[in-house]
This record gives structure tokens, sequence and C-alpha cells, in this order.
């Protein structure tokens, strides 16, 4: 299958660890070493300021 | 729910009212049956509904993730709600060209062309089109029309400050007034010198001479030049009045600059049903030949003639090459040499699949002016033919005139056209797949009028998902390519 987050679900990589942050629900997810490599490996991680 | 399935046996469901694409599985085709008819169900009916089929606590994640959409959600009666109280005040229409439109200022410096391509929009077999014809235009019309432009991009800037003003000179063959095209450079640069301004040549390559060539590298010139393959086939495409080829004396023309590093060149390319599309993808690899940037179809559009040449077995045949060829890039794509520039087979399929999973605006609407279909608003660019009318583009034909360089854009007709277009556009609200639709002006414009729909769009939908099949076929074999929005390759 083909995996992509959901529009609203936007990926922020951090140095170590990630999050998802869901703009409908306003939830961020937090993402352990092992699940923000998974992530990274597929999504675009949107730019921090 | 549109379902549609990958060539390995995978379904994927795309969700027009909200703009996703989800995997399809029972337990969420069922919940959007039980939920379709817009009664409010409670999650706890549903799951007595459905738990005998399903596992409760599946069928709750997935009443849940479609509540939450449900909050985004905006179906066809909330659209035309939109439009039916839109009456396209000229202000409101002025504000948003000033916003997102006046992108480009595209100048018809003449109608004029040394050559007679068949497949010409100009050519005659576009009953609704100009022919072409000797007339130039001249440079006080050029002038009103910059500076109506740059009036617009100076008092626009509280809108978009960053928006940086585009010069684009086409024709007809726009080296033939090549003095013109010189003289307004030199007034643009004399006159808004603060600006950057990117400029950008439209031409058939056959006047394009070291000394002119010169002339626009040094001015930072994108140029697109008409290239439709190998000889034979560019010289059946494209040829002068006497009938003879073409190709040996544009080549003559960009071998000495294509390797300039101040050189910005790119192959426009046109091909129709007799064409060799491995021919045409092996050819524009090679590094002699400017990367290709447009592949089009000659465009099918209402009143043309240019199809009549071809039998019933040749657009068969074309139909099945190209299904064989897009079945070639798919499977070799991962295999392919690495190639420092995209391929034509990049541009026509690799790109097709990217834009067709990643361009839907997903849960974001179209502007509620125009709720269906894929075009601009009017003033999106501001096309003048060389009598110094204004036109929606350069592809539209000339019975859609939105001003004049004297009395500016003229907002009352842009407002007209606009509500005209949306009354033909009586499929879409039943249409699944409004978000990704790409058809515009140029497609539903017939002489003076537009074609509805209903009468236009009949295979649309057949057609999208046949393409989003193999997108997704694509995407399932080199996910990050279509996620990270790469260029391929």
């Amino acid at each position: 299958m083909y995996f992509r987050l959901n529009p609203e679900c936007h990926f922020i990589k951090g140095e170590v660890r990630g999050a998802i942050f869901d703009l409908i629900d306003s939830k961020v997810y937090s993402l352990d070493q092992k699940e923000t490599k998974i992530i990274a490996s597929y999504a675009v991680s949107h730019k921090y300021i | 729910m549109l379902k549609f399935e990958t060539s390995t046996g995978n379904t994927y469901a795309w969700i027009n009212d909200i703009g996703i694409f989800i995997p399809a599985n029972p337990i969420l085709s069922a919940i959007l049956r039980e939920t379709s008819d817009q009664n409010q169900i409670s999650k706890t009916n549903i799951i007595k509904k459905l738990k005998k089929d399903f596992d409760e606590k599946e069928i709750e994640y997935y009443y849940d993730l479609m509540k939450k959409y449900e909050r985004v959600r905006n179906g066809p009666e909330e659209r035309f709600k939109c439009i039916t109280n839109q009456n396209y005040k000229d202000s409101i229409l002025k504000k948003t060209i000033l916003r997102n439109g006046i992108a480009q200022l595209i100048l018809d410096v003449t109608e004029d062309c040394n050559f007679r391509c068949g497949y010409c929009i100009f050519s005659g077999d576009y009953i609704y089109y100009r022919n072409h014809s000797k007339r130039y235009m001249d440079i006080g019309i050029a002038k009103k029309a910059i500076d109506y432009y740059f009036s617009l991009i100076i008092e626009g800037k509280r809108y978009n400050p960053l928006r940086q003003p585009t010069i684009s000179f086409y024709g007809g063959e726009p080296l033939l007034n090549f003095k013109l095209i010189k003289e307004c450079v030199e007034y643009i640069e004399e006159k808004y010198k603060e600006y950057k301004i990117n400029y950008n040549l439209t031409t058939n390559g056959s006047l394009l001479n070291r000394e002119k060539a010169e002339w626009f590298m040094d001015r930072n010139c994108h140029i697109l030049i008409s290239i439709c393959g190998p000889k034979e086939e560019h010289d059946r495409l494209r040829y002068y009045r006497n009938r003879k080829g073409t190709y040996e004396d544009i080549m003559k023309n960009v071998r000495p600059i294509i390797d300039d590093p101040r050189s910005k060149l790119g192959s426009s390319v046109v091909y129709d049903f007799k064409t060799d599309l491995f021919e045409l993808d092996e050819f524009f690899n090679r590094q002699d030949v400017p990367a290709p940037i447009l592949a089009n179809l000659v465009a099918e559009l209402d009143g043309c003639r240019y199809f009549e040449q071809f039998s019933e077995t040749d657009k068969l045949r074309f139909k099945e090459q190209i299904l064989c060829a897009q079945r070639c890039y798919i499977n070799n794509f991962n295999n392919r040499e690495e190639n420092k520039r995209g391929s034509f087979f990049d541009l026509i399929f690799g790109s097709a699949f990217i834009a067709a999973i990643n361009d839907p605006g997903s849960l974001t609407l179209n502007d509620p002016m125009i709720p269906y279909s894929g075009t601009c608003i009017p003033g999106k660019k501001l096309f003048v033919d060389v009598d110094g009318n204004f036109h929606i583009c350069e592809r539209i034909n000339r019975n859609f005139s939105i001003g004049d360089v004297s009395k500016g854009l003229d907002f009352t007709k842009i407002g007209k056209i606009l509500e005209d277009y949306v009354q033909h556009l009586d499929k879409c609200p039943t249409c699944s797949m409004t978000r990704m639709c790409n058809r515009c002006f140029v497609n539903l414009s017939a002489d003076k009028d537009f074609i509805c729909t209903s009468k236009s769009c009949r295979n649309q939908e057949l057609n999208e998902i046949k393409l989003l099949s193999d997108a997704f076929t694509f995407a399932e074999m080199n996910p990050k390519i279509v996620e990270k929005n790469l260029e391929v390759p």
C-alpha cells in the first residue's frame, strides 16, 4: 500500500525525534526515535522557524 | 467515494467532499453507506448495525475519522450557496486580481509567422481562432500595455508585495517583430529599473541567430522553443509555407547556445496520433536538445478540424502505444540510467502521476467565484493582442476580451464571463472529481459561449480513474518521489 499522511497532519522533524500536528483536532502526537525514522522516510518534514 | 485499484491489487478511494485519498476498506465503505443519506446516525447505532460483520473498535475508529472530516466537509449544496450569494462585484474582482492575478503580461507582438504548421491553432483548422496575418503590434500599444501592467503591480503591492513582474513575448513568431521586443525591454529597463523582471520568449527557433540569442541570454530570458522530436517527426509537424521541414534551421540556431551557462532553453513538444512516443523519449534524452518543459497532444478543442485526418485505427494504435509506454515507464523507473534532467516520459507520465496525487486541493475549496473546475479568475494573466485588447490567456480564442490598453481591465466584463462560465458547470455538482479537475475556459469555450460540462466532460471520470490507478501504482513503487514532490528523476 502507498502510505501518506492525511492533509491535515503535518510532520515536524526535530534533531532526534518528531511530532505530527493534527490541524483539525488540534492534537500533537509525539513520536519516538523509531517512529520518527519511519515517518521521515516517507513524509516531508515541514520547516519550523 | 470513488474507488480505484492499482495493478498490485490494492484498493484506494478518493473522497471528493473532503479532499482525501484513503485506503478503501469494507468497514469504511459500510460506514459511508450508512451515513450517505444525510441522516444523522449515532456512533452507537452504527456500531450496533455493523458489529456482526466488523470489529467494534475498528468501526469506532473509522466512524470518528469520518466525523472529524465532517467538520471541514463542504458538499455541493454549500458550494453553490457560495456562488449564488456572490454577484461578482467589480471591487471584489479587482481585489482578487490584485492579490492573485497579473502574474504575467503576455504581448502578442505579431500575428505573422514564417511557419505553417498544420496543428497550430492559427492554421485555419480551428474555426473559432484567428488565422495568420501580417498584423504587428506597434510600440505605442506595447508601452500602454506595459504601463498598465506595472500600474496594477504597484497598486497590488499591498496585497502581494513579493510578486515579480513577468513579461512574455508571444505570437505568431515573435522574433519577426524583434525590433519591438527590443524597444519594449529598453523601455522597461529605463522606466521600471527598480524591478527584477522575468522575461519569457516562446519561439519556433528559426530566427534565433547568435546575436539575438546573446541579447536574450544577457537578460536572463527563458526561451521556449517548439521542437517536436527527431528530424522526420519534427518536419512532419512543423514546416514552412512551401512544406519544407524546419528541423535543420532550428537546430543550427540551438546547438551553439545550448551549452552556454547563461542559456535557459526548453523544448515545447507537441505530438499527435501518428507520433512514435518511444522515439520522442529517446530523442529528448540527447544532451544537444533542450530539455522538454511542455508536452501536449495537439489541442482537441471545439471547432477543430485537425483530427479529421486520423482514422479510428490511428486513434486505437496511439491509445495502445500510450498504454505500452506508460507500463514500460512504471516498470523500468527504478532501473533506468541516472540522467541529470527529466525525460519526455517523466514529463508526460511521472509529472502527471505526481500531480494527480499531490495537486487536488485537499481540504481547501476553490475560490467561491468558481466553485468547480480548475480554471483561473480572468486577470491571472494579461494577454494583449496586436490591437491592444486584453484576453484571459494566449490559448483562448479572441471572443472573450476582458478590456484594453486604453481603458484597462473591464471588471464588469470579467464578472459576466465568470457568471456565464459557472452556469455551464451543470454536471459538476454531481461529479466525484471536482477537486482534481483541470478544465478551464480554454477547454470549455466554443465560439462566443461555453459548452456545458454535461456535454464536454463525458469520459472525464473514467479517464481520471485510470490516471489515479496508474498514479498510485507508481506511488507504491516510488513513494519518496511522490510524497516529497520531487522533480522526476
